[in-house]
């Protein structure tokens, strides 16, 4: 195979991981990774560094839909943003002493919670009455018009402060495996912060492409973006997302969902038997 | 409530639905170049390297390994830029893609203190300072 044919396979499959991954709700990079390492055998830190690239693009992209629709809440967005910065830095750094087995067992990890987590039902809960002191102080309260049930909701944010604490480990994961973790940051804002699980998933969305920036810098540095393994990967992955958004309602997501997580379980496991063998 | 923070509630909300609409087009428009840009500049590079890049066998691992050296300073990139090399401009449209959030983490921190919004922007531009930490964290390795 040459380095031509190997940039077009490459390209191609990304469409592909892009499309699965906007119609179950996942960002790409939980796919590329895998693929470049077990399917192409790319180093482990050049996998990463080409996901982080990419999930920039899927996330941008994904949020200028969203923003636009005012489902995500910007103030949230920027403040949560402090924290999974500062954790994108820690982890692109860290990405740098540990071993590619220590990433391989995590990204495994990571991946068995994501798979977890889709198998759960999503709900939604009550709204808060109030919000917290910070919370109240920032104004993170919002409203905005759900369209299922054709009304205007109100919501509030509370354990602002825990909100942080768990957003700087998701920007630690997500700056380690480059990947956008939602899977860490959708239930930090929904089941901490009690933000609404749509709003929730729409500022995760949103707040991705500010975490993945923060490390993307550092691995650009290091020589971890490799033209060939990165170009590709950004813009398969970004043509599968735009067609999936255009698919999705024409779809039974609920058949996708469920072979993907069997998918991810598989891949799953094979991570993680590569960290530990 | 007083005439005077009803009104300064509505201007805020006002602004955001603004900014929502600024944030918006600047990451599509952001994503569609710094795209453009790479993809251009993967179909230099194949065709100003054709014969190395599409020959089969063990070649391959040497691109997408750590063993090929490409331009990864931003002095670099410009070097390569200027002379046209196509594996430059595939790194600077990544380096454009990478500075999309820049950009909206900015204009927001901006668009907040226009708003005498104080809280919220300094909140954005503590954002903003520790995007341009971690890029000068990365340069000096």
């Amino acid at each position: 195979m040459s380095v031509l044919i190997f940039s077009l396979t490459l390209g191609l499959l990304c469409v592909g991981a892009g499309l699965l991954g906007s119609l179950v709700g996942l960002g790409g990079g939980i796919i590329v990774v895998p693929l470049l390492t077990l399917v192409f055998h790319v180093d482990i830190r050049i996998a990463i560094g080409a996901s982080i690239i990419s999930t920039i693009a899927t996330s941008s992209g994904a949020a200028a839909a969203y923003v636009k629709g005012g489902l995500s809440n910007i103030r949230v967005a920027l403040l949560l943003g402090i924290a999974t910065t500062f954790g994108a830095i820690s982890g692109a750094y860290i990405a740098g002493f540990v071993s590619a087995r220590f990433l391989y067992a995590l990204f495994g990890t990571i991946l068995a919670i994501s798979a977890i987590q889709m198998l759960k039902r999503k709900k939604e809960r009550k709204a808060l009455d109030k919000p917290d002191a910070l919370a109240e102080r920032l104004r993170l309260s919002k409203t905005y018009y759900d369209t299922a049930s054709q009304e205007t909701v109100t919501y509030h944010v509370e354990r602002t402060r825990l909100g942080l604490l768990l957003m700087y480990i998701a920007g630690l994961v997500s700056g380690l495996l480059g990947i956008g973790s939602g899977a860490l940051k959708v239930p930090a804002m929904d089941l901490a912060m009690r933000l609404p699980m749509k709003v929730s998933t729409a500022t995760s969305n949103f707040m991705i492409g500010v975490t993945a920036a923060a490390s993307a810098g550092i691995y650009f540095f290091r020589g971890d973006i490799n033209p060939f393994v990165a170009g590709p990967t950004a813009l398969g992955v970004v043509i599968g997302a735009v067609a999936g958004a255009k698919l999705l309602p024409k779809l039974k997501a609920e058949k996708v969902r469920g072979i993907f997580i069997v998918v991810l379980i598989g891949v799953s496991l094979q991570m993680l038997l590569k960290g530990f063998a | 409530m007083s005439a005077a923070t009803g009104r300064s509630i509505a201007d805020h909300l006002d602004a955001e639905k603004m900014l929502e609409g600024i944030v918006s087009r600047v990451l599509r428009l952001g994503v569609v170049i710094s795209l453009g840009v790479s993809a251009f500049g993967l179909v230099v590079a194949f065709l100003q390297d054709s014969r190395r890049l599409s020959a089969t066998g063990s070649i391959r691992l040497h691109y997408i390994s750590h063993a090929f050296q490409f331009p990864h300073t931003l002095h670099a990139v410009y070097a390569g830029v200027s002379a046209f090399s196509g594996i430059a401009i595939v790194e600077l449209g990544l380096i454009l893609l990478l500075l999309t959030p820049f950009a909206w983490v900015l204009i927001s921190a901006i668009v907040f203190a226009y708003h005498k919004d104080k809280a919220l922007s300094i909140v954005a531009f503590t954002v903003f300072a520790v995007l341009v930490l971690s890029v000068s964290l990365g340069k000096s390795g």
